[in-house]
């Protein structure tokens, strides 16, 4: 125990001696392990904790698998819902839920300024079929998800503590929802936020009436989840719903054809989406910076080791066996390691809140992520590995064949520090090289998606949304009086150039899924889903939002006849429906309805920038009514100027009306990407890091070698090398290292990039300019960070070697 | 061959700049085999760094056959030094990690020889000195006195008029050290002008002429 104080004592002591060395690994080694902790801890709050459900193995999302589709979930309708409930065994409880992000809504009032809230309708059987319970009061029941006992809602615990203030005699009280007064049953866990993380409420399913979505076979809107009896497995239950759903397929053909097939998977796919693959892939990223942080102290720790040769040698001839040598190296490097794996954890429990903040609304359970038990012992477990690299390989080098030239002239170290040295340096070359790969793909990834032609333009657009929701709209021609008032005062704002809404925002979403009877001498000859679904929109929206109008015209506003539906139709549907025909007065029934195409419009990507343009029906918002209204304001000038004007409209035909995401559109439209950007962008500055630190560590490299090797310099150059001759040896033996590095480093990822290859947009993980670029780019740097300690070695002065005479 | 006028050495020092040579002058004739004796800290060192050229930082006039090494540019002086001294030293100071044959190539490389024909001339070289067997050893592999041998090999390879030696047996036992002077004394009459620093009057004595400094000053002849 004394000796192990007294070895202690010594270490620090030692590495007191030299303050700038200590604190340069300590830092690099803190960076490393306290990004790479940071990450962790987001990896395994999102995809390795056990969901906040009771035993969540048994939980599963159950839907349909189409042909043109594949898995599909949301797509029940409630009567599809009620024969699978009843006939599903192999369930103990199944339960249904509708949250659409942005459509689902709801308006407080009465709770200063009024506020849309996101929320989701839940059957009175969900919150027992996940076997959750709130934190405050209680849940929704089965009796009051029925009409007459349903004006309740259960809060989420970040709307209770940030918009009522953690009010603790909240349950009991009431809410105006839309107008009405609902009861507050409860507050849920700050876990709990199914089956999105931006729900704000949770408010019963039947409050859904006809008058908001159609009850009907055919208008699937509705999501199920199911728990399995103990026992069952997913591929058990899908069979059998398999079977239902084959059963309502052939008795209601007209409604349910080619929804024969089911999709039974673990709910923690459907919560986690498509975040795992990106995650992985960070996790990998931020490894490589801890590894290329590794190897760089790894070579300070060699670097200092080999200059304490005469040191240790003398040591030896004092008594020291090696191990006893050895081991106060380690004990030094292990003291490094352990203060950067403390200041790294340190880092991470700052930066995660952060992280945790930066990826809100773009991943799944972001108010989980905290550094917990198991994320302290993966920095312990990063920490043993740094020290495995950082102190083992050093001390054995620098305590090997210790003899007299040691003892004397600490020579004949040079070539074996060197040799090293170079390896080390082609080690993190390649490490970065791989990152770097993976940094520029995603960029060129993320540019070419944010540079994609999306069919309309943002710029200079303000937008806004509204729900038309509760008592006050349900008149007829409420909402359709106050969408016309509102544009009409929208489009009299000087400066604006037009005003027009839809339903649904581009880039947000399909339309619904109507289906398009083609017709000919009064027979339907073919049935058409347009890919992207019909929209609803007013009059002025393709002019507000610059969609080039190919033929016909726009809606007007005396578009208002159900009984000759007035239809535009985009340029990719015409093709599909009519092709090589003049689609404009084209007829075809829509529902029961008989349309007729007024115009054709350019193809928009409507499901997001990274999906294709699919083929789209337009139909007026004034004959199909919708609560979910956004406005769409092309003005000339900053659309910022705007958005009071905006405001002040709305509010003098509705005080009470909430007003959400009202801005440029353009940011709108950024949003849409947040998930590719905050993946690029922590790449980004991985990459960035891993070139930063490989830069550092080949000029630490080069500059150790030219001191070590300024003996041999100044024997060239007294033997006639020419200071060119200099740096090019130095520098050249630096980029052949870093070279080597370079090509396995390319290698390896032509062989494992294929992980990035969900994450990149129009692009291959191979793309042969990019990839031929980090190593460019890496061997410019390289050769940079070579050349700057090269010109020194080129001003030794050879008179050196007579001086060491 | 080397004519040296008012020569000056001096380091910039507070309050007054330290003279490590003073009014050298000095004339060694072709052929010459010239050694430079005096306690330590006379400046014999200096003197021979003046002499190869890889010190210019002097005053005085150093006039090399009609060149004057005390007026060109530094790239001038050195390639001037590189096609016409050849250093030995008191270390050696072969390379650790090349070969024999490749410490010989190492000159000729520095003077854009052709690869082939370097071969040949490390080929000859080798067998002047009877060290083919040795070409493929290491310079740990080697005696001191063979590594000096290599050492002096190194230095003529590219056929310097003039050679110059720092203590060139102060590693060697007293035989060693007599074959390295003889070798010396016949690279002499081959042609090739020495320029020798020296402890030991032995050494001396294989030269034609002595040269004495004490304290910078050339004290006599």
């Amino acid at each position: 125990m004394r000796f192990g104080s007294q070895a202690l004592r010594r270490a620090l002591r030692s590495l007191a001696r030299t303050p700038g060395f200590a604190l340069v690994v300590l830092a690099t080694l803190a960076l490393g392990i306290g990004a790479t902790t940071a990450i962790f801890t987001v990896v395994r709050s999102v995809l390795l904790r056990d969901l906040p459900f009771e035993q969540p193995d048994q939980l599963v999302d159950i839907g349909h698998l189409r042909p043109d589709r594949g898995a599909v979930f949301g797509g029940f309708s409630p009567q599809d819902f009620d024969d699978l409930r009843a006939g599903a065994s192999k369930f103990t409880s199944v339960a249904s839920y509708f949250y659409t992000p942005g459509i689902g809504t709801t308006n407080l009032t009465g709770q200063g300024e009024p506020l849309s809230l996101a929320a989701a309708m839940v059957d009175g059987r969900l919150f027992s079929t996940l076997g959750v319970a709130a934190s405050h009061g209680r849940v929704i029941s089965p009796q009051e998800d029925a009409p007459g006992a349903n004006q309740v809602v259960v809060l989420s615990d970040a709307f209770w503590r940030r918009r009522l203030g953690a009010d603790p005699a909240i349950v009991g009280r009431t809410l105006q929802l839309d107008g009405r007064p609902f009861q507050v049953l409860g507050v849920m866990p700050p876990s709990f936020t199914f089956p999105a993380s931006e729900v704000q409420v949770w408010l019963p399913i039947s409050l859904l009436t006809d008058a908001e979505v159609p009850h009907i076979r055919g208008v699937r809107w509705m999501n199920v989840v199911g728990r399995l009896a103990p026992g069952i497995t997913a591929a058990q239950a899908e069979r059998e719903v398999g079977d239902i759903v084959a059963r309502l397929a052939r008795s209601y053909p007209e409604s349910n054809e080619g929804w024969n097939r089911a999709a039974v998977q673990p709910i923690a796919i459907g919560i986690m989406g498509d975040v795992r693959a990106p995650l992985t892939a960070l996790l990998v990223a931020v490894a490589l910076v801890l590894l290329i942080a590794c190897v760089n102290a790894a070579h300070l720790m060699l670097a200092r080791g080999l200059g304490r040769r005469k040191e240790l040698a003398i040591r030896a001839a004092l008594g020291a066996s090696r191990s006893r040598l050895v081991g106060q190296l380690l004990l030094e490097s292990g003291v490094l390691v352990a203060g950067g794996a403390a200041l790294g954890l340190f880092l991470a429990w700052l930066g995660v809140p952060a992280l945790a903040a930066l990826a809100a609304g773009v991943l799944p359970r972001t108010g989980e992520i905290a550094i917990d038990s198991v994320v302290v012992g993966f920095a312990f477990v990063s920490g043993v590995a740094a020290f495995l690299i950082v102190g083992v390989m050093p001390a054995l080098r620098s305590a090997g064949r210790l003899g007299n030239r040691s003892l004397v002239e600490g020579r004949g170290q040079t070539a074996m520090g060197n040799r090293l040295a170079n390896g080390l340096l082609a080690l993190e070359t390649g490490f970065a090289v791989l990152l770097l790969c993976g940094t520029l793909l995603t960029l060129a990834s993320l540019w070419k998606l944010t540079h994609v032609d999306a069919g309309f333009r943002a710029e200079p657009v303000v937008s806004m949304r509204m729900v038309l929701q509760g008592e006050r709209w349900s008149g007829p021609g409420a909402s359709e009086n106050f969408r016309r008032q509102l544009l009409s005062r929208l489009a009299d704002i000087p400066g604006v150039v037009a005003a027009g809404g839809s339903k649904r925002a581009p880039l947000t979403g399909g339309g619904e899924p109507y289906a398009l009877k083609l017709t000919r001498n009064g027979g339907i000859i073919d049935t058409i889903t347009p890919g992207a679904g019909v929209f609803m929109v007013t009059p002025a929206y393709f002019a507000s939002l610059s969609i080039p109008l190919l033929a016909g015209r726009e809606f007007l506003p005396a578009d208002t006849s159900r009984q000759l539906l007035p239809v535009i139709v985009s340029r990719a549907l015409a093709a599909q429906a009519w092709p090589g025909a003049d689609p404009v007065g084209q007829s075809f029934q829509v529902g029961p309805a008989a349309a007729t195409v007024v115009g054709v419009v350019a193809d928009v990507h409507a499901r997001g920038l990274a999906m294709p343009a699919e083929p789209a029906a337009y139909v007026p918002l004034a004959i199909f009514s919708r609560s979910s209204f956004n406005v769409f304001v092309k003005v000339t000038g900053s659309p910022l100027g705007y958005v009071s004007a905006l405001r002040a409209a709305v509010r003098e035909i509705d005080p009470d009306m909430p007003i959400s995401d009202l801005g440029p559109l353009r940011t709108q439209i950024q949003a849409t990407t947040s998930q590719p950007r905050l993946f690029t962008m922590l790449i980004g500055v991985f990459g960035a890091t891993a070139l930063l630190l490989a830069v550092l560590g080949i000029y630490g490299v080069v500059a150790q070698g030219v001191s070590q090797r300024q003996r041999e310099i100044g024997i060239r150059m007294a033997l006639g090398a020419r200071s060119v001759t200099v740096v090019r040896l130095v520098v050249g033996a630096a980029l052949t290292a870093a070279a080597v590095g370079a090509a396995v480093g390319l290698v390896v990822f032509l062989l494992a990039g294929g992980v990035l290859r969900s994450q990149l947009y129009q692009m291959e993980s191979g793309d042969p300019l990019l990839l031929a670029l980090a190593p460019i780019v890496l061997l410019a740097a390289a050769w940079l960070a070579a050349w700057l300690p090269a010109r020194r070695a080129a001003r030794v002065d050879p008179m050196i070697v007579l001086r060491i005479e | 061959m080397i004519r040296l006028v008012n020569l000056e050495k001096a380091i910039p020092t507070r309050p007054s700049p330290t003279y490590l040579l003073r009014r050298i002058d000095l004339t060694i004739g072709a052929g010459e085999f010239v050694t430079i004796m005096g306690p330590s800290g006379a400046g014999k060192s200096t003197l021979l760094a003046i002499l190869g050229m890889l010190d210019g930082e002097h005053t005085g006039e150093y006039w090399f056959g009609d060149d004057p090494v005390h007026a060109l540019a530094p790239k001038a002086r050195s390639t001037l030094a590189r096609s016409t001294v050849g250093f030995v030293f008191q270390q050696y100071h072969l390379l650790d990690e090349l070969t024999v044959a490749e410490n010989l190539d190492m000159p000729l490389s520095y003077r854009n020889i052709p690869s082939s024909e370097r071969q040949a001339i490390v080929a000859d070289t080798l067998d002047r000195f009877h060290m083919v067997g040795k070409k493929d050893l290491f310079p740990r592999q080697l005696s001191g006195g063979q590594q000096q041998v290599v050492a002096v090999a190194r230095a003529v390879i590219a056929q310097p008029k003039l050679l110059l030696a720092d203590e060139p047996t102060g590693n060697l036992h007293s035989e060693q050290g007599r074959e390295i002077m003889e070798l010396f004394q016949t690279l002499n009459r081959g042609g090739t002008t020495v320029v020798q620093v020296t402890h030991s009057e032995e050494n001396a004595r294989f030269g034609s002429r002595i040269i004495r400094l004490k304290d910078g000053w050339l004290v006599r002849e």
